[in-house]
């Protein structure tokens, strides 16, 4: 294989061949430079051939070295869908082609190719689908075929370590061109902190390729200097600026609203909030699409300057060169001098360059055509010729035999980040291409992306919006000279042939959008979903133009009215690892001040909304009898904690839940459902007025912050003045409970714990240990039971101190598990849980807390209308026969074959020795003594019977003790 | 030549029915109403067929649903939708590849064994799973206790898949043209026309029609539809985003859905994973994209599937819902204007009902009479509280 390796050049200096690295190239070991893509280093090494097109599996290969297009989707170390001319070579690295079997040199899959002539445009929705049978079996073939690269389901990458990163500059400067260099410079010298984002490993654009030397620039030190070094140049004077931070290798992918910039650098996301950005992104050679303008051997003019100049790479032996405008001739005279032939140059234009370049390209001997341009290239795997012709695409001038045709067809805007900014771009005729003049405030733009120029130009105008964007300024206007300006060629070369690829990713020709237009998808937004052009993994970077251009031409409108389709973010695709960052979980956990005391016990843990509670320390059934036979301690940290007090409190509180508490005497607690505004019951917890004016509130675990987010909400929008403590991270909180509770309070704390003294609902103040506590004497679990109140930060010593001192009466920790067996046992319902979206608090048995006659009160209407309707469902405790098997929550009642209810919850009772629960059913159903017939998950019934009470201790005599 | 799919008429004075809504609902409506014979129909598209959710939603569909009015709608409309490619000619690629609804709490879980119970006895094919039973068939899920919100067990739904959601818009748009339904695209309704308790008409960017009967078939902007005919609708609008990845060789077979993770996925045929994530929090007109959504979709799709961390997210959309308070739909008529009607309220879950809102939407409007399969969708029953809870199965858009 011939090394095409360039070891000099006739007109600039290369940069050292070092050939140090080697990888595997489909196992083949290929040699490379260390400043190698992969796509540089395959065509070094001969290969032409690198990937298989989506559809057809025609052949890809090197286009524009820049990954703006898929050509070059490859396998890198297990990783898919790897972008060849944008990655950097690796020693060692495995390199695999996708998509092709056995290799992309010789693909099976190209019978696809040949069949062409026989499917009809958007044939996938025209076959296949009748008789029906035949759809299944044909989908079972088709997703075979489907699909570029393979996950890697070995996980052997999983490991792969993501960081997010965050930056504030006054200034983000997104791209690295002269415009953008000199924006930076002009926004540094103002003093503000700028933030400078490069998505290539080097600053410079596309003046790292280009020989020409500057001229008339307002920095005169510039001129005479070549591009390249004039780009190094400013690159040496920004180092010196402190307040200058420079990010290469960093692709900006998106741009929010609030100026939110989401960048990439290998592994790491950068999310950039900036005061003011410029935009400046450059523009892309322009994708022509003429007949057989995919095949392999077809680059484009930066493509191959890059080749060349930045990887020392000699891009083929004999070349035809099609173009439009001077820069062409600087194209043409660096293949000339890394020993390129090159046969002709085909030129639009009636009138001869008068650029050096162009006098070094003739004087080279190389023939001029004007008036010329591409009619079709020729070749099947690689370009083995050119046909050129008139623009109309009339008459051919002449054939060459080439292995490499140069597209210099002229640039086009790189858009994606401006139409981001919610801008619709357009025609812009004078220029010849789709601009962005202005975009909102905060976002600027400047160089190429308003049309190419000058370096001087470049730098002349990037310095200005520099400066603006420092000073706050409106964006100036930019300005191109009649010389700037490229006259477009026509968007596809309309000679014969029906090859002429539009959308190179998803194989989509000129003729097959015709045909669609023809079918009525004569809107581009359709005829890109229609034909999926501009759908590929490029979305449409590479082919945006061209679409835009010939879908407005072929519905009957002009160019000027041509639209582009919305550009969506990503610009470059992004990994789900990128995007998720080290947390393989956005919701924090959430643990007590008791965690750790809880794991010591040897607890299991479950997940209440966002906080990790004991689900048992054990055995569930014996932590439920020794808390019933004796004393247990469970840490209840986690229920939500409202302390809500000022002048309006009491009437805030009124106008939140549905009972009346003017009445409810300091020292006393009540329970209260919770009631929406579409009189639905969602929340329940506890009011305690623990001093004059200040009350204290619970809620569940799963509710406390969605409560709290709910009562702010309504202090904010009415007049209430009331202040609302959010006590639930501050306080932790552990209920005792059983029939020695009050002999260990007793120990504990120094007030009167007798019956009277400190009775049921009732509230009072102590110190534990030192510790200030509140005391509640409430429970959920039926036994006598106190609650302790106290700083989180006393969690572990309170919780130490407690259980040593209840040693003496066989203290038991028990978990949630634990106390769902005990509060069904008590018939208490679970919002969340024996609730749902449309629970009547009537029907589900807490009416008792709804007080109807007094002013407004969130859900009063509802509540109303749910009286007036009076009960149809109930929610009824039930209890099982010992020995029945326990349902699984969830299950259905049945009743003569129909679903008349369902279970809610259903648990073993370890002290009554059956199993229980609690279910919603027909009224006519609720009645105690009825049998229910509950359908077991496996299948099967059991039949409960409807309870009136608690199952365990109806009267709560324990409670009251 | 091909043939041209829809037919571009000149706008006349006056129409039986005006359909305002080119998406899959409206243009289904037209369909099945020139299926009853009904002809002198017309289709007001402000932008182009599809433009809106129809053309944003990630195309599941599936019937297990958890009232016995959902079950019982969703099902016929997965029935219309196994027939639908052959009734049209047009191959709509439904793939019947199964749907998983994980459980990753208790109260969730038996959520989902109540729903399983329904449909059982809908005979709608449903059934829960155990974490083992996911595993065989979705090898890389991870089942961890270790997870952050581990997998407790699944409620799986062989009928349920994916199809490709613009061929349904265009295959009903074709059909009804073959029907003789005028659709009008770029025609934008401006006002609609009512006088003395009656509709009379619509006026529009090309002029003022008359009709008997004018039905809003806008989703997401139903509101300001229905605003022009001083109805007032009970739907919060919220924005839906979607991410769509690079194409993969096809490695899911399945729907994925958690509603703790809120998040879902599918592949679809050409290899591209689409993924959604629940509504945004906050109502919102402006059909935006946020990062946000993609950090939290792909931190969540990976405690899930590990191994998709080097799988790249290719392009993100948004789409925009009407949530009424209880998830399910309003297809009424409105009984202080004669000879209008609504179809909408269709939040996170309207694609999937495209043939049965279409239908029961036709039969109607034809008939002149609420079928009783829709009859629990009235306008009426938030005023009178009868609503149909939907809300534990609706969530999470899929």
């Amino acid at each position: 294989m011939p090394d095409k390796r360039l070891s000099s050049h006739a007109y600039i200096s290369l940069s050292e061949c070092d050939q140090a690295i080697a990888f595997t190239f489909n196992s083949k070991v290929i040699k490379a430079r260390s400043d190698d893509t992969i796509a540089s280093a395959l065509h070094a090494a001969g290969i032409g051939i690198l990937s298989r097109s989506f559809k057809y599996h025609r052949p890809r290969g090197l286009y524009d070295g820049y990954g703006l297009g898929a050509d070059l989707l490859l396998a890198v170390d297990g990783t898919p869908n790897v972008r060849g001319d944008k990655t950097r070579v690796e020693d060692g690295m495995d390199v695999r082609s996708q998509n092709a079997w056995p290799s992309p040199d010789f693909d099976a899959m190209a019978v696809n190719n040949t069949l062409v002539p026989l499917l009809p445009n958007g044939f996938y929705y025209k076959m296949f689908h009748r008789p029906k049978w035949l759809w299944p079996i044909a989908e079972k073939f088709i997703r075979k075929a489907a699909g570029i690269g393979a996950i890697d389901t070995t996980g052997e990458t999983v490991d792969t370590r993501y960081e997010k990163r965050y930056r504030f500059p006054d200034i983000c400067v997104i791209g690295g061109g002269p415009a953008g260099l000199a924006s930076c410079l002009a926004a540094c010298q103002e003093g503000k902190h700028v933030l400078l984002v490069e998505e290539d490993p080097q600053l410079g654009g596309h003046s790292v390729h280009t020989a020409t030397k500057v001229a008339n620039c307002q920095d005169d030190r510039l001129n005479g200097l070549s591009e390249q070094d004039a780009a190094g140049a400013i690159w040496d004077e920004l180092k010196t600026y402190k307040n200058l931070e420079i990010l290469t290798s960093t692709v900006v992918f998106a741009l929010y609203e609030d100026n939110l910039i989401a960048a990439q650098s290998k592994h790491d996301l950068y999310k950039i909030r900036a005061g003011a950005v410029i935009l400046a992104p450059g523009a892309t050679d322009r994708h022509l699409v003429f007949e057989n303008n995919d095949i392999p051997g077809i680059m484009t003019g930066r493509g191959v300057e890059r080749l060349i100049t930045m990887h020392g790479v000699k891009p083929g032996t004999r070349a035809v060169v099609i173009g439009n405008h001077d820069g062409v001739y600087h194209t043409a005279m660096l293949l000339q001098g890394a020993g390129v032939e090159v046969l002709v140059v085909a030129d639009s234009r009636s009138d001869a360059a008068t650029t050096e370049a162009a006098r070094i390209v003739n004087e080279n001997g190389t023939p001029i055509q004007p008036l010329s341009t591409i009619h079709a290239a020729k070749g099947r795997k690689s370009v083995n010729g050119a046909v050129i012709g008139d623009i109309a695409g009339k008459v051919e001038h002449a054939s060459y035999r080439c292995d490499l045709i140069v597209i210099a067809a002229g640039f086009k805007p790189q858009l994606s980040l401006l139409s981001m900014g919610r801008v619709q771009p357009g025609w812009d005729e004078e220029r010849q291409v789709f601009r962005v003049e202005k975009l909102p405030d905060g976002l600027y733009s400047t160089g190429d992306v308003h049309g190419t120029a000058s370096f001087a130009q470049l730098y002349k105008e990037g310095k200005a919006v520099g400066l603006a964007a420092a000073q706050g300024a409106e964006q100036p206007q930019s300005v191109r000279s009649k010389e700037d300006i490229i006259v477009a060629l026509p968007a596809d070369i309309p000679a014969k042939g029906k090859h002429h690829f539009i959308c190179k990713c998803m194989d989509v020709t000129r003729a097959e959008a015709c045909a669609s237009i023809a079918e009525g998808f004569d809107r581009v937004e359709t005829l890109k979903r229609y034909t999926s052009m501009g759908m590929g993994p490029c979305q449409g970077k590479m082919c945006y133009e061209a679409v835009a251009r010939l879908a407005a031409e072929d519905t009957g409108l002009s160019t000027s009215v041509a639209v582009p389709t919305t550009v969506r973010p990503p610009y470059i695709p992004v990994s789900f690892g990128v995007l998720a960052g080290r947390s393989q979980h956005l919701i924090p956990i959430r643990r007590t001040a008791m965690h750790d005391m809880h794991q010591q016990a040897g607890a299991t843990f479950l997940n209440a909304g966002q906080w990790k509670r004991p689900h048992s320390y054990g055995d569930v059934q014996r932590e439920a009898r020794s808390m019933r036979e004796g004393l247990g301690i469970i840490d209840v940290s986690t229920l939500g904690k409202l302390g809500i007090s000022g002048p309006d409190a009491i009437d805030f509180l009124q106008f939140m839940l549905p009972g009346k508490f003017r009445k409810l005497a300091t020292g006393k607690i009540r329970y209260s459902a919770m009631i929406g505004e579409d009189g639905i019951l969602f929340e329940d917890g506890t009011l305690a007025h623990v001093k004059e004016g200040y009350y204290y509130m619970s809620t569940t675990t799963g509710n406390q912050d969605a409560i709290r987010s709910l009562f702010w909400w309504w202090i904010v929008t009415t007049d209430f003045d009331v202040k609302i403590d959010n006590l639930g991270p501050i306080f932790a909180a552990v209920n005792i409970s059983g029939k020695n509770s009050r002999k260990l309070l007793e120990k504990l704390v120094d007030i009167d714990m007798s019956t009277e003294g400190f009775p049921y609902m009732s509230t009072r103040n102590a110190t534990i240990n030192g510790v200030p506590v509140m005391l509640f004497r409430i429970g959920f679990t039926g036994e006598l039971s106190y609650e302790i109140h106290f700083p989180s930060e006393y969690g572990e010593a309170m919780w130490t101190h407690i259980m040593a001192e209840g040693a003496e009466y066989s203290i038991k920790p028990f978990g949630i598990e634990t106390q769902r067996i005990l509060r069904l046992e008590k018939g208490h319902l679970l919002p969340g849980i024996d609730t749902d979206a449309l629970t009547n608090p009537y029907e589900a048995g807490v009416g008792f807390t709804i007080k109807d006659n007094k002013d407004d009160f969130i859900g009063k209407a509802f509540l109303k209308n749910f009286k007036d309707r009076g009960i149809e469902n109930k929610l009824i405790p039930y209890k099982l026969s010992a020995g029945d098997a326990i349902p699984s929550d969830g299950v259905a009642i049945l009743k003569a074959g129909k679903i008349t209810g369902r279970v809610t919850s259903s648990r073993m009772s370890p002290i009554l020795g059956y199993g229980i629960g609690l279910a919603w059913v027909n009224v006519d159903q609720s009645t105690p003594g009825t049998k229910i017939a509950i359908r077991l998950a496996g299948g099967g019934d059991v039949i409960g019977e409807v309870l009136d009470h608690a199952a365990y201790d109806p009267e709560g005599v324990l409670l009251k003790s | 030549m091909a043939k041209q799919m829809w037919r571009t008429y000149d706008l006349k004075k006056t129409y039986d029915i005006v359909i305002i809504g080119g998406g899959a609902h409206g243009l289904a409506t037209a369909y099945y109403l020139a299926k009853m014979g009904v002809k002198n129909v017309a289709v007001l598209e402000a932008r182009y067929p599809g433009y809106g959710g129809s053309g944003r939603n990630t195309a599941i569909l599936r019937s297990n649903y958890r009232t016995e009015e959902g079950i019982k709608f969703y099902d016929q409309s997965l029935g219309l939708y196994e027939n639908l490619s052959t009734e049209l000619n047009y191959n709509l690629m439904f793939s019947q590849q199964g749907h998983f609804t994980l459980g990753h709490t208790e109260s969730s879980t038996s959520g989902l064994v109540t729903r399983a119970e329904n449909n059982k006895a809908l005979g709608v094919n449903s059934f829960m799973l155990t974490p083992q039973e996911i595993k065989k068939k979705l090898p890389e899920i991870n089942i961890s206790s270790h997870a952050r919100y581990p997998i407790l067990g699944a409620l799986y739904h062989p009928p349920g898949g994916i199809i490709r959601h613009d061929a349904v818009v265009w295959a009903y748009g074709r059909g009804a043209d073959k029907g003789g339904v005028e659709i009008h695209n770029l025609t934008e309704v401006q006002d609609i026309l009512v006088k003395n308790g009656k509709v009379e008409g619509v006026k529009t960017n090309r002029g003022t029609i008359y009709a008997k009967k004018v039905i809003s078939v806008v989703a997401g902007w139903s509101s300001e539809v229905c605003r022009l005919a001083g109805v007032k609708l009970p739907f919060v609008t919220h924005p839906l985003q979607a991410l769509v990845t690079e194409s993969y060789k096809p490695w899911l077979h399945h729907v994925v859905v958690s509603s703790t993770l809120h998040i879902y996925l599918s592949q679809t045929d050409r290899g591209e994973l689409v993924c959604g994530d629940g509504i945004d929090g906050y109502p919102h007109y402006g059909m935006r994209s946020t990062l946000g959504f993609m950090e939290a979709f792909s931190a969540h799709v990976l405690e899930l599937f590990p191994i998709l961390h080097n799988v790249k997210v290719q392009r993100q959309w948004a789409g925009l819902c009407d949530m009424t308070p209880d998830y399910s739909p309003i297809i009424s008529p409105i009984d202080e204007i004669e000879g209008f009607y609504v179809n909408g309220g269709w939040g996170t879950y309207g694609f999937k009902a495209s043939p049965a809102s279409g239908f029961n939407t036709a039969k109607m409007l034809a008939e002149g009479k609420v079928p009783d399969m829709i009859k629990p969708f009235s306008y009426n029953r938030f005023g009178e509280n009868r609503l149909v809870g939907e809300k534990a199965a609706a969530s999470v858009s899929s």
